[in-house]
Formats: structure tokens, C-alpha cells, sequence
């Protein structure tokens, strides 16, 4: 109907700022929203730790100093020192690495995924609606780290095994929603109208479908992210993440945990770095959620 | 439909094992160091672990139907008596934590939603998302070092007396109660602006009898299906609580048996951990069509 | 002359010349004979016999002359006994295995401590790992294989079934035709014959120094009555042995408990219980044992670091009968880097490692720094002399080395792990070899596909692994099939690939001389080798560390890898009692 390049530009601006999902509605919700702030500046600055943990590390994350090991906080060392002697604060600074490359692959993937699977399934309904949503139900009859803890076990330590199986695990959770949203949006109207004009499924689906099935993806992949962040360091805890000497800071709280009581600074500290990365993802998830529809069963 | 779903589970599971390397009896029974390994060709062949996929399965499918789950090949007990000494450890630890979740949860969030917009509303908003956000693992780790060894209030590990189930179910149930909090609040909320409640005003009764008496019965509708679908996922979700506390329970003894690689209590734990959770969630939704009449089940 | 004289003058000469050879071997060896010293050991006779050698291998026969073959003399008829009787003692363990049952168990502190008490072995080791005998009365060397073995009279089983010759011959069988751990355990038995009710004979497939051994650990006594009674279930649910302590339960994953056997054939146990409670982290068991929880644990070098000083705990270290090393491969079909084919690489490798801080950062100090394959256990075969990197890395020398094998910048390797204990070790080792440009990843792999990969496919770079040995407490024990090139096939112990025929000589040296200095000449020799080869690298010594609390009275560690905590055994004095008020 119209030439590519031109439907294409107009769709995403459709898809960001028609009226359900405007980011302005939502930055000028997040600004009244302390918390929410407090949140995006921690978002910040572990992106910022991952992108530049290079600059940003005062030390070498790997380099070991066998004769000061354990050694609590200090000036020279704000963290610590841990089992070998690195300094914990280039540790965790590195570590922040993993959890968002982590983080959003999973998070992005999985969105793809569910998206892709969820407006197949609402969309056509009948035999792929049932295929789709019982393998949907196959993951979350478990608990998905159990699954995770799995794949991993058999499959071999590596980051890329942690996010395939994490990817497994968590695309069910988007595709349930969106599904929901297109059963949902389906026999309105508009889409009716669409329908009787002729127009091919593709395009009703990415004008008209996609949309509107936005707003709780974006609050779901926030918090999606901090779910990701949380199960690489379960695995990481277990030892099924990455392999050294790259820091994780789940890895870095499992050996934390063996001087816990002769160096307690090694896995509390990693930890509460961990559990406030983890409540900003959750913060902002949550603002935005508020910002939107605050009524929004996620 | 819910049969199909579990079994399909457990044989994805099985051949994924199947399929990969790793032995349980090496894992299991280690290298001898006097003599040759031959015991462990005769082992496998006589647990029949070098038969074809399907032959295995089929195998265990047979005896699933008479009831019988098999027998740990670490450690030669009947896989089912495994799981029934567990499973309960487990529900006790389930359990107690989502009273506690409760006794805490549900208060608080009363008071967030009586105070709304206040500064104990947001500060509570923000603790409570903290407390869904920290990694039960680290929670596990700062507990002990505080309460069992700085200040040597509760025992160390194990399991048996209910000084040895405080710290392993408030770690389980610090995490939960942020979500109860959240959800007790927000239906609250909504249950106050509707009529019925103001009739309540009207006829006279203060405002306590109306919060206690007639709006929080109904706002605890939603909250109880969520605590038991909760319980569904803490089955096996617990793993690291149990694992830190040293609580013989069922999370425990399935990730023991996936990094042994021992198969029949794979099998056994997953087929009966994933048959509780929809169990569990089937019961809840009869529940809540029952009491809700609103809601249509389909 | 003629040519005819000559030759005859010829044959004449090469007579003489194989007549002197002849009577000079033969002198040599008469020679050789007398000089046949036994080394004599605490409490024992030994007998010196001509062995004959068998056709299969050279090997080990000549040494047995110097182990005790005859029973010891009995112990002093007032055994130490002075304890006061009652008390349960609650030792913690990490965790708890599959089996009770002796066939189908796997070493760990769990079981080896139930099975040394609930069942009892023909023989034993005492204190010093010297042989003595259990359940056996007496035993003796008929002939290079067979062995003899008396019986102790009135002995029952806890289910009240009597012990004697037969039950033995049957357990031995059982061991034999059953697939299990144990059976390549007594591979070298092929019968087993009841001259009486009480007496007992072993006889081998060939001579060897392994089978008295064998018989110390795992192959403790079952009742026959329990085991047809209980079928498979038969480890689980019931262990019925001949031991001072019966098994009363056992909860998987939770505790096992023992109680004294009133109707033991020796001196009755002071300890009325025994609770082995199984707490899977190691910090839990040391707090647990400060506590006063439980009263006996063995300690992570963490927590015994912590409770060094302290006045309510007692620290108790074994000599260490184990090595933690890496081995390099040097087969160079299978070795993927090949510098490290190069012995200045090796040697520059091991200078590049620095034990000491390795012995800081893994053990806490508790243990001794790496020198060769003899560990310190071994009291007259381990010196300090023979090392000879420093304990603390030489930086400068390993660069000069790698220089001169043509990697002045370092290359890279891949060292594997399928220890749960290793990754750290291995995350230390990484880190030192980085400092003179060796690059290491970590293949770290799962137990069973890492021990295959090492013991049957056999390709690998480096690999990071403990040895105890096989079973002996000797220097063949350890290294005899270690460096053995004829052990180079799937799951045997040549794990190092290596094909060294001086090496090869001289484990056989190691075992063909009786005289207790010339072993310690051939072994000093053996070990010098492998050190300045550097087929590998010996990182260190850990040391056993148990502790308990002061209730705890005259508790020793016994240094045998397998005997788990062991608390009554008359045969060796242990007598171990509890502190009541």
C-alpha cells in the first residue's frame, strides 16, 4: 500500500509514542518518583560499570597478591581484598560486566521469543494456540532455576549455556502476556475494520496488534532484567556460570561464603551490590508500571 | 491435559541427560584407587544405563505405573522414599514461611494502603520491593552471620527444633512478604473505593470495623491464591535455603541428584515437584471460581 | 701354529671365562643373599624366605621379605585402658554416601568411620602403618601366594551369628564375583580355601606386595545371615559386622547413629553412642563444633585457621599421605601444546609456581610445600633435601628457561579440573603462570567426564588432580604403577603418559631390593628424576586436619586416607573416651 522504508519508520513511531505507550507519560511520572530515580541513577551506574569497567576499575580484576589476603576495607581498597588478594572493588566493578551482558541478552531474547510466539499464538488461536501455550506450561510447571540449574549441570559451564537456558526459562513469562493482550485486542474493532479492507495479517499484526501489547512488555522486561541479573548470579553461586578468572558477583558471594566469618566484607558487600542492582531494575520496572496503568495485573 | 504436561517434562529432562556426557557412577562412587575400573562397565550394564533412550524410558514409564520410582543409583534407596522423607521437610519449611510472609505482609500492607501517598506508604513500597529483590541466598549468608554467630541466638544448621526453622523460613519468608505487602495493599485500595464500602461509612461503623471486618476479607481473596501458588513454586524454588541451612529437604536432594547425574531421582523429584505445582495451582483456581463468582473458569 | 690349535686353545678360554661368570653370579647372589637384612619393625619377627621368581612379572617378590608376613606378638596383656565408661559423642560430616554395605561403599569420612567400627577386616594398620591383626588372630606367608590366615574364636556378629572361617570365605567371594568397587580391590586373589573351621587361606594369581594392603580397609566382615536376609536392601537398611558399635539408624542426608555392642569379643567400648551428623558446610561443622554441638569434626583449613588459638578446641594433624599436583602429559600424540614436551618448560613451570603461597592461600598454612611424589607420611623415604625448586617462585629462572626453549613471550595451555576442591587451586595456579607470560584457561569439567578424560581418552595439556597412591604405604605403593610404562592404557595410573626408561628401571629397582638403604637409595634416585624432569608438578602436602572439643580424651588421627575418625580399636589402642561431669 504504502513504499516500505516509510511504513516502517511510521509503525515504530506508532509502536513508541501513540497514546498507551508515551514515554513522555512515563518520564514525567518518574520524575515525581523518588524511588524510581534513586533506581534509574543505580541503572546508571552499573551500566555505566559494565560498559567502561576497563576506566573505571582502580585495579587489575585477576592480578593476586598472595601475602594480603582477606583483607577487610581500607583506603587503598574500599572493598577489601578477597581469598587471593584482588581487589574486590575492580572485582565487583568487572562483575557488573557479566550481569548486564547477561541481563539483557537473556531479557532481549526472551522478549523476541515471547513476542514472536505470543502474537502467533493470540493471533491464529486454534492448534498453534495450544501448541504453543502448552510448551509454555511445560517451563512453568518448575521452578525455572531448577531447569536453568539443569541445563547447565549437563550441558557444561559457559555463559553461553547460562543464556540459552535462562532464555528457555523466561520467554514464556512475555509470551503468556502478550497473547493475553492480543486475545484481548483482536476482536476490537479497528482490527475487524482492518480485516474487512483487506489487509494482510503482517501488516494488522505490526500496525495494530503490536502496539498495544507494549505497555506491560516494557514493565515485565524491566523486571525481567533484574530476574536475569538475579538467576546468572544463582548460577554463578552454584558454580555453573563463568568460568574464572572473569568475576561474577554471584561466584564472588559462593567464595565469599567460605570466610564468611573470618572476612564477612567479601559477601556482603558483593551482595548488597547485587540486591540494589537488582531493586533499581525492580524500581523503575515498577515506576513505569505506575506511570502507565497502575491497575496492570503483572 | 495436566498428565501430557508433566510427562512431557520428565522425558524432555531424561533425554537431555541422556544425551549428554557425564556418568553417575564415576560421579557417585569415584575413582578406586586399588585395582581396575571394570566394576563400572558391569555396574552400568546391570543398572541398564547403556540401553537405548527409549528403551530406559519406556522402562521407567512401566514402573512409574505400578508406583514404583525407581532406586538412587548413589545411594541404592527406593527413589520414592527419598522424595517421602523430604517433601515434608520441605512443607514444613514452606509453610512457616509463608505464615511469617503472611503475619508480616499483611499488616504492613494495610498500613501502606491506610496511609497512602504518605512517607511510610513510599518507604514501605521501597522496602518491600527490597525484599523481594535481594537474592535468598544472600539473605541466607547475613541471617546466619547476625543471628547465629554474632549473636549465637539460633543454631547453626540442621533441622529438628523450631529454633532450627526460624532463621531457613524467615529468609523464605522475608522475600515473599514484600509481595504480600504490595498485593494486600494495592486490593485493599481498590476494594475501599468501591460502594459497598462507603455503604459500610454510611450505616455508621468506624473506620477500623470497615478496613478489618469487610474490606480486608475480600481483599485476602487474591492474596491467599497468590501464597498458593507461591507455595507450588517453593517446592523446588527453596533449593538455597535448604542447601545453606542444611534443611533435607526436596529443592536439596533434586539439584544434588542433577549434579550426581542420578537419574531415577531426577526422574523422581521433577515428576513429583512438577505434579505438586499444578496440583496446587489447579486447587487454587477451584478456590477462587468458587468464592469469586465474577470469575469464569474455563 | 695351526688353526686347529687355536681354535682349540679358543674353546678352551671361552670355558673358563663362562665357568668364572658363572661362579661369580653365583657367588654374588649367595653373596647378595646373606645380605638379606629384614627390616625390623615395632612388636614383630620377620621371616627371611628365598622367593623364587614367578614368570609373569620380576616385580614385588623380593619384597616382601621386608614387610612383616609373621603375626606380631601380642600386644601387652593390660591394654591402656583407663577412661571412664558412658557419654555420646556427636562427630559432624560433611556428608554421607551411598552404601554400608563394605562392597558397594564409597570412601568418604561417613562411611570409612562406620564401616571401621561397625565392621572389623582380617588386618589392620596401627599408628605407625605397620600391619597388625584384627580380626584374624595370626597370619603367615606359606608361599609367595598364598597366605594363611587364623581365625578369632568366639566371635558373633551383631545379629548373633557366630564368625568363622567359612562366613570369611564367603565375604572374600562375595567380593570377587560381585560388580562393585571392591572387586578390582582383591583382583589379585584367586581362591579362597577353609583349611578348618578357623583357618583360612588366600591364594594369589601372582605374587604381590598389594594384597595385605587391600585387606586393611573395605573389606570389612559382613554377617552372611544379613546379607541373605536383606537382600539389596542389605547397606541401607541394615550393616551387620563383628565391630565394637552396631548400627541402630540411619536417616539419608540426616545422621547415622551407633551404639555399643555389649557382646564385642575385645575390650567393650568406653563411648555408648557414636552419632555421625551429616552438615554439609564446612564453616556450619566448625561453628557447630565450637558450639559444643558435636564434639568431633574434620576441618576446612579456614576454620582450622580461626580456631588455632582457641582454648576449647583441639587440633589435631595427620601426616599427610596425599599430594595435591598437576600433571603434565607427555604423550605427544595426545599433548595439544607442545612446549610442554620441552623438560625446560616443565622445569621452568615448576620454578614459576610458588608453593608457599599456595600452601597460604588453599591450606591456610596447613600443609607442606610440594617436593616429589613421596609424601611425608612416608617418614623414611620423604626428605626436605631433595628439593629442589624453591618454595617460593623463581621468577627469574623460569623466564630464563622459557627463553631458552624458544618462549621468551609465554604460550598458551589449558589445564584441567574436575575437582570440586580444584577450581581455586587452579585460579591460583592461572594467576602465578601469567607472571612469566603462560597463559592458562581452565577446562573445568565435570567428575565423571573429567576422569574419563584423563584416565581413558588420556588427552590433555595439563591436568590438576591428588595422589594417595594404591593402597600401599610404601614407595611402590605410591609410585610403582605411577610411572610404570606399561600403565599407560585406559584407567590405569600412568596418568603422566610417560614412556622414561630410566624411570621404568628404576620402580623396578624400587621393588627387587630388600635391603631397607638401598630402597632408600633407588627411591631418592627416583624421586630426584622425576622432580628434575618435571613430568609434572608436586604443589603440596595437605595435612589431615581434625579437631574436637576438651570432652574429647586421647583422641589421635589416624594417618590411613580411608580409616575415617577412629575411636575404639583394641588392636592398635585406640581407646578413645569422653569427659563427663
Amino acid at each position: 500500500m504504502s513504499s516500505g522504508g516509510q511504513l516502517r519508520l511510521g509503525m515504530i513511531k506508532h509502536i513508541f509514542l501513540d497514546g498507551t505507550t508515551d514515554l513522555r507519560v512515563i518520564a514525567r511520572h518518574m520524575r515525581r518518583d523518588k524511588p524510581a530515580l534513586f533506581g534509574l541513577a543505580i541503572v546508571a551506574l552499573v551500566v555505566s560499570m559494565a560498559l567502561f569497567a576497563d576506566f573505571m576499575a582502580p585495579y587489575d580484576p585477576s592480578v593476586q597478591d598472595l601475602t594480603k589476603r582477606l583483607q577487610p576495607p581500607s583506603f587503598e581498597h574500599p572493598f577489601g581484598l578477597d581469598e587471593f588478594g584482588r581487589d574486590m572493588l575492580s572485582r565487583i566493578i568487572h562483575g557488573a560486566r557479566v550481569s548486564m551482558l547477561v541481563g539483557v541478552t537473556v531479557t532481549t531474547l526472551a522478549l523476541v521469543v515471547g513476542m514472536l510466539l505470543g502474537v502467533l499464538s493470540g493471533y491464529f488461536g486454534g492448534k498453534v494456540d495450544m501448541l504453543v501455550m502448552r510448551v509454555a506450561d511445560i517451563f512453568l510447571a518448575f521452578p525455572g532455576l531448577i531447569i536453568a540449574i539443569g541445563f547447565v549441570a549437563v550441558l557444561g559451564q559457559s555463559i553461553t549455556n547460562v543464556i540459552v537456558s535462562l532464555v528457555l526459562v523466561n520467554w514464556p513469562g512475555y509470551a503468556r502476556v502478550v497473547r493475553g493482550q492480543v486475545l484481548r485486542i483482536r476482536n476490537i474493532e479497528y482490527v475487524e475494520a482492518a480485516k474487512a479492507i483487506g489487509a494482510s495479517h503482517r501488516s494488522i499484526m505490526l500496525g495494530h496488534v503490536l502496539p498495544n501489547t507494549m505497555s506491560p512488555l516494557i514493565v515485565l522486561a524491566t523486571i525481567g532484567m533484574g530476574w536475569a541479573i538475579l538467576a546468572e548470579a544463582g548460577l554463578s553461586f552454584l558454580g555453573l556460570g563463568v568460568k574464572p578468572p572473569t568475576p561474577s558477583w554471584g561466584a564472588i558471594i559462593s567464595s565469599g561464603r567460605t570466610y564468611l566469618i573470618q572476612a564477612p566484607h567479601i559477601a556482603t558487600i558483593s551482595g548488597l551490590i547485587l540486591a540494589l542492582t537488582i531493586l533499581a531494575f525492580n524500581l523503575v520496572g515498577d515506576a513505569i508500571r505506575d506511570a502507565l496503568d497502575p491497575r496492570m495485573r503483572i | 491435559m495436566l498428565v501430557p504436561v508433566v510427562l512431557g517434562v520428565t522425558l524432555i529432562i531424561f533425554v537431555i541427560m541422556k544425551l549428554t556426557p557425564g556418568d553417575p557412577i564415576l560421579n557417585v562412587y569415584g575413582i578406586q584407587p586399588t585395582g581396575d575400573q571394570s566394576y563400572i562397565a558391569e555396574l552400568r550394564d546391570k543398572l541398564g544405563l547403556d540401553d537405548p533412550i527409549y528403551v530406559q524410558y519406556s522402562k521407567f514409564l512401566w514402573r512409574l505405573i505400578q508406583g514404583d520410582l525407581g532406586r538412587s543409583i548413589a545411594s541404592n534407596k527406593p527413589v520414592l522414599s527419598l522424595i517421602s522423607e523430604a517433601l515434608p521437610n520441605t512443607l514444613v519449611l514452606i509453610l512457616s514461611a509463608v505464615a511469617i510472609a503472611a503475619l508480616m505482609g499483611i499488616p504492613i500492607g494495610v498500613i501502606s494502603a491506610v496511609r497512602q501517598g504518605t512517607r511510610i506508604d513510599h518507604t514501605i513500597r521501597v522496602a518491600s520491593i527490597f525484599a523481594v529483590s535481594m537474592p535468598d541466598f544472600w539473605l541466607a549468608l547475613v541471617l546466619m552471620l547476625v543471628f547465629s554467630y554474632y549473636l549465637g541466638l539460633t543454631p547453626i544448621a540442621g533441622h529438628g527444633t523450631v529454633l532450627h526453622l526460624i532463621l531457613p523460613s524467615s529468609t523464605l519468608g522475608i522475600g515473599m512478604s514484600g509481595v504480600i505487602v504490595r498485593l494486600t495493599r494495592s486490593n485493599l485500595l481498590e476494594i475501599m473505593r468501591q460502594d459497598f464500602i462507603t455503604a459500610a461509612y454510611a450505616r455508621g461503623l468506624s473506620r477500623t470495623k470497615v478496613i478489618w471486618r469487610h474490606a480486608l476479607r475480600n481483599a485476602l481473596i487474591p492474596i491467599v491464591t497468590v501464597l498458593g501458588l507461591q507455595l507450588g513454586f517453593l517446592i523446588a524454588g527453596a533449593f538455597f535455603v535448604e542447601w545453606i541451612f542444611g534443611w533435607p529437604g526436596i529443592g536439596r536432594l533434586t539439584v544434588q541428584a542433577i549434579t550426581q547425574r542420578d537419574y531415577p531421582v531426577v526422574l523422581g523429584t521433577l515428576l513429583v515437584t512438577s505434579s505438586a505445582y499444578v496440583l496446587i495451582n489447579l486447587i487454587v483456581d477451584i478456590i477462587y471460581a468458587y468464592i469469586d463468582p465474577r470469575v469464569q473458569y474455563e | 701354529m695351526s688353526s686347529s690349535t687355536v681354535k682349540g686353545f679358543s674353546r678352551y678360554l671361552v670355558l673358563a671365562v663362562v665357568l668364572t661368570a658363572l661362579i661369580s653370579v653365583i657367588g654374588t647372589s649367595a653373596y647378595f643373599q646373606m645380605l638379606v637384612q629384614p627390616q625390623p619393625y615395632t612388636k614383630t619377627t620377620t621371616v627371611t624366605q628365598t622367593i623364587t621368581e614367578q614368570a609373569r612379572t620380576t616385580t614385588v617378590t623380593m619384597f616382601i621379605t621386608t614387610t612383616q608376613v609373621t603375626t606380631p606378638a601380642p600386644p601387652s596383656e593390660k591394654p591402656k585402658l583407663e577412661g571412664k565408661p558412658g557419654g555420646t559423642i556427636t562427630i559432624a560430616v560433611e556428608k554421607d554416601e551411598t552404601s554400608l554395605d563394605p562392597i558397594f561403599s564409597q570412601a568418604g569420612v561417613f562411611t570409612d568411620t562406620i564401616l571401621n567400627h561397625v565392621y572389623e577386616t582380617l588386618i589392620a594398620y596401627d599408628y605407625n602403618m605397620s600391619l597388625v591383626p584384627r580380626l584374624a588372630e595370626s597370619f603367615r606367608q606359606v608361599d609367595p601366594i598364598t597366605f594363611e590366615f587364623s581365625i578369632r574364636k568366639g566371635v558373633k556378629f551383631h545379629d548373633g551369628t557366630e564368625l568363622d572361617g567359612e562366613v570369611v570365605k564367603w565375604n572374600i567371594e562375595r567380593i570377587l564375583t560381585t560388580p562393585s568397587p571392591r572387586q578390582g580391590q582383591l583382583s589379585m586373589v584367586d581362591r579362597v580355601e577353609t583349611i578348618d573351621k578357623y583357618t583360612v587361606r588366600f591364594i594369589l594369581k601372582f605374587p604381590t606386595s598389594e594384597f595385605l594392603p587391600a585387606l586393611t580397609w573395605g573389606t570389612g566382615i559382613v554377617s552372611k545371615a544379613a546379607v541373605e536376609k536383606y537382600g539389596s536392601d542389605y547397606g541401607t537398611v541394615a550393616a551387620i559386622g563383628t565391630g565394637p558399635y552396631k548400627l541402630v539408624r540411619w536417616v539419608k542426608g540426616d545422621q547415622a547413629v551407633l551404639e555399643r555392642y555389649n557382646d564385642y569379643w575385645g575390650p567393650k567400648p568406653y563411648i555408648d553412642r557414636i552419632i555421625l551428623r551429616v552438615i554439609p558446610e564446612a564453616s556450619v561443622r566448625a561453628l557447630s563444633l565450637e558450639r559444643g554441638e558435636v564434639q568431633l569434626a574434620q576441618l576446612e583449613p579456614v576454620d582450622a585457621k580461626r580456631l588455632q588459638g582457641s582454648k576449647a578446641i583441639n587440633l589435631y594433624l595427620g601426616e599427610p599421605t596425599r599430594m595435591i599436583m598437576i600433571s603434565i602429559n607427555q604423550n605427544p600424540e595426545t599433548q595439544g601444546t607442545k612446549a610442554l614436551l620441552d623438560k625446560r618448560v616443565r622445569q621452568a613451570i615448576n620454578y614459576a609456581i610458588d608453593r608457599r603461597g599456595l600452601v597460604e592461600a588453599i591450606q591456610e598454612g596447613f600443609a607442606i610445600a610440594g617436593i616429589g611424589p613421596i609424601p611425608p607420611a612416608l617418614k623414611q623415604f620423604w626428605s626436605e633435601a631433595l628439593r629442589m625448586y624453591p618454595e617460593t617462585a623463581d621468577i627469574e629462572r623460569a623466564k630464563q628457561l622459557l627463553a631458552e626453549a624458544g618462549y621468551p613471550d609465554g604460550f598458551e595451555t589449558t589445564l584441567l579440573n574436575f575437582f570440586p576442591w580444584g577450581l581455586p587451586v587452579a585460579t591460583v595456579i592461572q594467576a602465578q603462570l601469567a607472571k612469566v607470560g603462560i597463559k592458562v584457561e581452565i577446562n573445568n569439567m565435570e567428575f565423571g567426564a573429567g576422569a574419563e578424560q584423563l584416565l581413558v581418552k588420556r588427552k590433555y595439556d595439563m591436568a590438576l588432580h591428588d595422589w594417595a597412591g594404591t593402597g600401599a604405604p610404601t614407595p611402590f605403593g605410591v609410585v610403582g604403577e605411577f610411572f610404570d610404562p606399561t600403565k599407560g592404557g585406559e584407567w590405569q595410573w600412568n596418568l603422566q603418559n610417560v614412556k622414561d626408561p630410566i624411570l621404568g628401571w628404576l620402580v623396578k629397582e624400587l621393588v627387587r631390593q630388600p635391603d631397607f638403604n638401598a630402597q632408600k637409595g633407588v627411591s631418592d634416585a627416583l624421586q630426584r628424576r622425576v622432580i628434575e624432569e618435571g613430568y609434572g608438578v608436586i604443589l603440596f602436602y595437605p595435612y589431615k586436619i581434625h579437631a574436637s572439643t576438651q570432652v574429647v580424651k586421647n583422641y589421635r588421627v589416624h594417618p590411613h586416607p580411608w580409616y575415617g575418625f577412629v575411636l575404639w580399636m583394641p588392636v592398635i589402642e585406640a581407646f578413645v573416651w569422653l569427659e563427663q561431669d
